[in-house]
């Protein structure tokens, strides 16, 4: 008893958040160390290959897909929405922890950031990426998606504002060319470190030209954290707005079921949990695979744990929420838009949601679990089925039984559609382990800055 | 034409001078053929004052003139515009019996079947079978010219067939026409009776049979058997008060079926005074039992005992032979009958025999009805006695036949399994078949000609009155067709065209036979009524204990003649809602007795002959019954229902397999036994079998959906449609409303009348033909992506042994907040100002959110190219089936009802054209739904126009619209179904309709 109430100052102060003897260089060495090894790990080349296969499979599949028809998926009437929409739903809030971690967390001086940033904003990037694919390949008449955006034209066509698809063009696209925005800018400082520490004409060509001239002055430095703190300001409200908009999809539409006026915080909420899950899902192998236990320490990573288990808790409440409403309104429909969900054809759909997203992640209330490297992993794996699950519950339990019950269809979706969420994540690999090989996997400049070494009057004076 | 006078006469040419044979033969055609000179402009000038400005006088314009079709429209003729539609009377025959239709053809190409209001079995609405008409003359499978069968398909020449009839009746004049027999279905046609006279007067040994594996002759020898005279029932319903159907889908089947359904639904609305009450006990579960205010399940053997039982209570005595609510229900119909005696009208299905038909007459006669509700018309088109079918069949087996013809029909395929048809038409020498197709029994002959279809040649034919009407070609024979009374002139080693022939049958001076072309009807032909005399009846044979097999008549594709339409295969059975297959039909219990799985397959076995089938649950199923249509399991129909010669898979099971001589309709001693293997069925909707949550939750709902009250819960309260659930909040819209911004010329509304309708599926099957949907097959309706714009819900309510059954259609209801409207990313769909919801197909990309956000999920979703086959070589010709006004749709682009937009843009450009003028005269545009409407329960038009018959309907107490809560303001509103139960079983229906719904 004794022992356990002495005041540690481990109890006091967090652990720090680069682990080892690790000064400037180190860090440098040990990021760069990855791009410039002349050949990646074995693992590295497993999971790459895995990943283009993946890729040839979409490729395939859309190729099949347009040349085919629409038809070849499981979209039925009245499951017009089918796997697509759930996979882009999907894939923009795993968008989401990109933009949280590096301008909301930023915004908050959460130092603890800097580890993960990069690899987040990274994951961000490529997640809106796959996002983005859906709702394109989706639509009946791919050659003229175009007609989406408000082009002026000859044929004097306009979009129409008043639909929530609209808005979705614009706000995944802006939150797309931010969020590119936003880890590109933080890449350059790290790039020139890259270049400057190039061996070979082709990297310093390369690095060089992205690194835009970047000679680390102060004046540049002073620019640069301004233009940084800006860009984060303007990312901040994308992470509201963005996963806001894509639940307008629903939310605005009379289907009961979606509309729902909880929605907007409910997917944003869904979206921050499932983006920290995949960040889980990638940073720890990764951390391994690339030696950066130092750089992406346990303290990050009981962080997203904690961060997890909240937003996880949200969620919950959200379904409890939902189903008290769907109650309380006294609108037959609403209640047994819920009742279906839980207990009807799609149950097992329901409880695998409830059971990934709600009751798993209950387990990170022990310190013990968030440091065990493996719970915590297989954790962000039921969290991005559960999350994954939510949108298929979402979009197909309610569509499949709406208000008159001549229409009511079971949804079943094909090999296509399996292959093409799989092929998904090829894509999204692809892109990741490329990015592994060839960027700074983990900020240098801004881990240098949380280094004591950086704050000389910290703590000791 | 004849010279033998030798006054002066003027002459035209040098050949008429000389009255060459080539000039007389010219000269000896009704329309000569040859070239175009002698169809100078003035007499087509004279020609067309003749026929009057009329358009539909101008139908003889379509006769077949070779010169007509051929010759390109360098000049135009006067009132002449491309692109115009013309309409023309004519008609279409099923059973040997005419239904009038109006044909609209564009440039010469028919491509819209409507009902001719003038024909007496038409009233202006047509059958789901005629509506499919025009894709069954542009079938690109059907039959492309003469062949010979013998030693392997082989194309042929006019000459050689020729010369093979020739030897035919080379070979029958030696013998008097010993060896000659003709198979032909039965018909009311006076031509074809005419030839079949002529030739068994010719030849008297040779023989004539007719069959049709689909007839209602059981009626003839009922009242044979009753009268002792030749007659047909024909039942006047306008004026019955109650009306007792016994095993009898008189809204469905028979040559009357239309003008029934108008009569009966003309009785249906309270608001016109006294409703009729109607009586259904039958096996199956059909629509005129869903439509019925009693309907009770019997098996069809059971059917005499209970005709008996029923007289026995009509003449006031009881009887104990029927217990519960059988007896509840027979106490009651006995004192409607009793109490309504002239006023009443019972009517008895095919699947009876005779003596229970016998029986059935006997009682309308005994309770004054003759003459009142029903009258006896002179029997025609009636099969041969099946005594005759046999005694062709052995004589073909003995060798005795050396040639036979069949004209028409399909006898290898449809004829009873025991008498092994195929096998004695190898025996036959010659044999030669006239068909629409090459199917079974065009592979099984040893020659084949193409037979006409009816909007390619001149026909004539009775409606169940008696009235005749002509049939008109609306196009050159697509495949060198031949019709029937061509191949029978034929037979005389004459050429008569069809024209002649029917012409010559009907011996109408130039003026009349106009008219008649005109109007579609010869005026004051109808039959006179048979003055009847009850004769001793026969006893009603013992009902047959055990399971029973009921063959009926396919509701979509008839005996299989339609197979092939694949408009007809999707169209989902009005009960059961199945597309592209039969089943055995078979009730919960006994489907439990006999171990028998929804969708699992059964073994039937009727007298040794075995059937593997599909088996499909069917609720309100009589018990120990089993219930088959005919119709599927083709081997030889083409692309769509099974081709075993291009590996394409027969659509269904055989169902004539099972059948036997012995039992036509109805077998008894049956068997069935659960085999190993599963069967999906593409039903549009979900079946009984629902989870608990979803039946539920249906249950709930519906009340809400589907409004429906008593007479007296009607009189209590007319407007109690329009209560609102509680849940409803008030009507408060985001939007400017478009009808308020702008000054429309019509507001465009439609009613639709659930107290008339009978859930036929007519109005889905002229929405397709109209608007050019598109089939999708049985895989894509399994994954729900039929696209019928405007369906038919049918929901059951109560149990799944005794369930009532409603019908509602629904399509877009062009709603005036249209949420579809506002989610489209592109603007495809947007609103007019006259308040359509228009659907604009270039601008759509295919996000289908409007889908997603339409409440009756009535838009539909071109998945696929749906329309590929059409551009497959050979296939080009299934183009012309389509209604050149509607786009046809391309693959990923949305698709839905559009209030038939181009009926309303091509009246308003005549009405224009004429007198400068918006208005639009009520009825002037129809939706094809609501023309096509045999209960005209539906109602479209302009909601402006006070006087209208849609603001009428609008303004009806009973109006309500569905999902009005929802505030989206649906254009398209219903009138709730009222029914008119008997105050003493009232009870126990409303105890029912507490209890459940189900889907």
């Amino acid at each position: 008893m004794a022992d356990s109430s002495a005041i540690t100052h481990e109890a006091v102060f967090p652990p720090a958040l680069v682990q080892g003897k690790n000064d400037f260089h180190s860090i440098t060495e040990t990021v760069c160390g990855v791009l410039e090894a002349p050949k990646p790990p074995k693992s590295w080349y497993m999971i790459f290959g895995t990943a283009v296969a993946l890729l040839g499979v979409l490729g395939a599949m859309i190729v099949y897909l347009i040349a085919t028809g629409v038809g070849v998926w499981g979209n039925n009437q009245p499951v017009a929405w089918g796997w697509p929409i759930v996979n882009f739903v999907f894939w923009v809030g795993i968008g989401h922890a990109g933009t949280l971690i590096s301008a909301v967390l930023f915004l908050f001086r959460q130092d603890w950031r800097t580890g993960i940033n990069r690899f987040s904003e990274a994951m961000t990037i490529f997640a809106v990426i796959c996002a983005g694919m859906f709702p394109a390949i989706h639509v009946g008449r791919i050659w003229v998606i175009w007609w989406v955006f408000p082009l002026p034209n000859q044929m004097s066509m306009w979009p129409n504002f008043r639909s929530p698809l609209l808005w979705d063009v614009f706000a995944v696209s802006t939150y797309f060319s931010v969020s590119l925005l936003f880890w590109y800018m933080g890449l350059v400082p790290d790039l020139a470190t890259v270049r400057d520490r190039a061996k070979t004409k082709a990297r310093r060509f390369w690095y060089g030209l992205f690194a835009l001239g970047w000679n680390g002055s102060n004046r540049q430095w002073h620019r640069y954290e301004r233009a940084y703190l800006l860009l984060a300001a303007l990312a901040t409200p994308l992470v509201l707005s963005v996963h806001s908009v894509v639940s307008f999809d629903f939310a605005t539409s009379q289907l009961p079921g979606w509309h729902t006026t909880i929605f907007p915080p409910y997917f944003v909420a869904g979206a921050i949990f499932s983006g920290f899950a995949m960040v889980l899902t990638l940073s720890i192998p990764a951390r391994k695979i690339f030696g950066l236990e130092e750089l992406i320490t346990m303290r990050h990573i009981d962080n997203m744990c904690k961060v997890i288990m909240a937003t996880g808790m949200m969620v919950g409440y959200a379904y409890a929420m939902e189903f008290f409403m769907a109650w309380y309104s006294g609108n037959e429909y609403e209640g047994f838009a819920f009742i279906n969900r839980a207990f009807g054809p799609y149950w097992w759909a329901y409880w695998i949601m409830v059971s990934c997203n709600v009751l798993s992640p209950q387990i990170f209330w022990s310190k013990k679990m968030r440091n065990n490297l493996t719970v915590v992993f297989i954790m962000s794996i039921f969290v991005n089925i559960g999350m994954w699950f939510e949108r298929f519950v979402i979009t197909v339990t309610s569509l499949n039984r709406d208000f008159l019950p001549s229409s009511w269809h079971y949804f079943s979706p094909t090999w296509v559609d399996v292959l093409t969420l799989l092929g998904s994540f090829g894509l999204f690999f692809t892109f990741f382990m490329l990015f592994c090989r060839y960027l700074p996997q983990v900020a240098i400049s801004e881990v240098k800055n949380v280094l004591p070494e950086a704050h000389p009057h910290h703590e000791d004076h | 034409m004849n010279r033998s006078d030798n006054t002066t006469r003027y002459w035209r040419s040098l050949n008429d001078l000389e009255q060459t044979e080539e000039f007389q033969g010219m000269m000896a055609t009704e329309f000569p053929g040859g070239p175009e000179e002698h169809w100078t402009a003035s007499t087509r000038r004279r020609f067309l004052q003749l026929m009057g400005a009329s358009v539909a006088l101008a139908g003889a314009t379509s006769c077949r003139w070779k010169e007509e079709t051929i010759r390109p429209l360098a000049t135009r003729d006067e009132n002449r515009v491309p692109g115009t539609p013309k309409t023309y009377a004519s008609h279409l025959t099923l059973g040997g019996f005419a239904q009038g239709t109006l044909v609209t053809a564009f440039d010469g190409r028919p491509s819209k079947i409507e009902g001719n209001p003038k024909h007496p079995e038409s009233l202006g609405a047509t059958s789901v079978y005629a509506q499919a008409a025009t894709l069954h003359l542009y079938d690109p499978d059907r039959s492309r010219g003469i062949a010979r069968m013998a030693g392997g398909e082989q194309d042929s020449d006019l000459a050689s067939f020729e010369a093979a009839l020739k030897g035919v009746m080379d070979k029958a004049s030696g013998t008097n026409g010993k060896g000659l027999a003709v198979l032909a279905p039965p018909t009311s046609s006076p031509t074809i009776n005419r030839l079949r006279g002529r030739l068994l007067s010719k030849f008297s040994e040779a023989t004539w049979v007719s069959y049709s594996p689909m007839s209602r002759d059981n009626e003839v020898d009922g009242c044979r058997l009753a009268f002792g005279v030749s007659a047909r029932p024909y039942y006047r319903m306008d004026k019955a008060r109650v009306i007792v159907a016994l095993d009898d889908d008189f809204l469905q089947d028979g040559p009357s079926a239309l003008r029934l359904t108008r009569e009966v639904a003309s009785r249906r609305k309270p608001e016109n005074g006294w409703m009729n009450r109607i009586y259904s006990v039958e096996a199956d579960f059909t629509s005129t039992g869903a439509f019925a205010d009693h309907r009770l399940r019997m098996r069809s053997s059971d059917i005499g005992r209970f005709v008996v039982a029923l007289r026995a209570m009509v003449e006031g005595k009881d009887s104990s032979e029927f217990s519960g609510k059988a007896h509840q229900v027979l106490a009651a119909m006995a004192e409607d009958l009793r109490a309504n005696k002239g006023d009443v009208c019972i009517t008895c299905g095919p699947n009876q025999p005779a003596a229970v038909h016998a029986h059935v007459q006997a009682l309308n006669v005994y309770l004054g009805n003759a003459d009142r509700t029903v009258a006896y018309l002179p029997a025609t088109a009636v099969g041969s006695p099946l005594k005759e079918v046999q005694a062709l069949v052995s004589a073909m087996n003995g060798g005795e036949v050396s040639s036979l013809v069949i004209l028409g029909g399909n006898p290898v395929y449809d004829m009873p399994a025991d008498l092994e048809f195929g096998a004695a038409l190898g025996k036959v020498e010659t044999s030669i078949h006239l068909g629409q197709y090459r199917d079974e029994t065009a592979l099984a002959c040893t020659w084949h000609a193409p037979q006409t279809h009816e909007l390619e040649s001149w026909t004539d034919a009775l409606a169940s009155d008696g009235t005749l009407s002509i049939g008109q070609p609306m196009i050159e024979a697509l495949w060198d067709g031949m019709a029937d009374t061509e191949l029978l002139s034929r037979l005389f080693g004459e050429k008569t065209s069809a024209h002649d022939a029917v012409r010559e049958t009907t011996r109408l001076d130039d003026k009349a036979w106009r008219v008649a072309l005109h109007e579609g009807v010869v005026a004051g032909s109808a039959a006179l009524p048979l003055n009847v005399k009850l004769g001793q009846l026969p006893e009603i044979p013992a009902a047959a204990s055990g399971l029973e097999v009921r063959f009926v008549t396919c509701r979509t594709i008839a005996d299989g003649r339609y197979a092939n339409l694949g408009w007809l295969q999707e169209l989902p059975d009005p009960m059961t809602k199945l597309t592209w297959d039969n089943a055995a039909m078979v009730s919960f219990a006994t489907a439990k007795s006999l171990g028998l799985q929804h969708e699992g397959m059964a073994r039937l076995t009727v007298a040794g002959r075995t059937l593997d089938v599909a088996v499909f649950l069917m609720p309100g199923h009589a018990d120990d019954s089993i219930t088959l249509a005919l119709g599927y399991g083709r081997t030889a129909a083409g692309h769509v229902a099974g081709l075993n010669d291009d590996w394409v898979e027969p659509v269904g099971f055989d169902s004539y397999k099972l059948r036997g001589t012995d039992s036509m309709y109805l077998a008894t001693g049956a068997s069935a036994t659960s085999t190993a293997g599963t069967y999906r069925l593409a039903t549009t909707q979900d079946h009984f079998a629902m989870d608990e949550i979803g039946r539920k939750g249906l249950e709930q709902r519906m009340p809400n959906l589907v409004k429906e009250g008593d007479v007296s819960t009607y009189e209590k309260n007319s407007k109690f449609a329009k209560d609102a659930p509680d849940f409803w909040g008030p009507e408060v819209t985001l939007w400017q409303e478009v009808e308020q911004t702008k000054d429309p010329d019509h507001r465009w509304g439609m009613a639709i009348d659930l107290s008339s309708c009978t859930g036929c599926g007519t109005c889905t099957i002229a929405c397709q033909s109209e608007n050019n949907i598109s089939v999708v097959g049985k895989e894509q309706v399994l994954k729900g992506r039929e696209m019928a714009w405007i369906r038919m819900d049918r929901y059951f309510v109560g149990s799944a042994e005794e369930p009532s059954a409603v019908s509602q259609p629904v399509g877009c209801q062009h709603c005036e907040l249209a949420p579809c409207e506002s989610v489209c990313p592109v603007g495809a769909t947007v609103h007019t100002s006259e308040g359509l919801n228009d659907m604009v197909y270039n601008r759509c990309i295919g996000t289908r959110y409007c889908s997603n956000n339409c409440p009756y999920k009535v838009r539909r979703f071109n998945f696929f190219n749906f329309n590929k086959d059409q551009a497959k070589a050979g296939n080009e010709v299934l183009q012309m089936a389509a209604n050149p006004d509607v786009t046809v749709r391309s693959r990923g682009v949305m698709e839905k009802c559009s209030y038939c937009v181009q009926r309303i843009e091509r009246a308003r450009i005549t009405t224009r054209n004429v007198d400068r003028s918006i208005f639009l005269p009520d009825g002037s545009v129809k939706s094809a739904c609501e023309q096509a409407c045999p209960a005209d329960a539906i109602s479209f038009g302009d909601l402006m126009d006070e006087t209208s018959k849609v603001s009428k309907d609008h303004a009806n107490d009973r109006t309500y619209s569905l999902l009005a809560e929802l505030n989206i303001k649906p254009r398209t509103k219903y009138l709730a179904r009222i029914r008119n139960p008997h105050p003493s079983l009232a009870v126990a229906h409303a105890a029912a309709e507490e209890g459940v719904h189900h889907g």
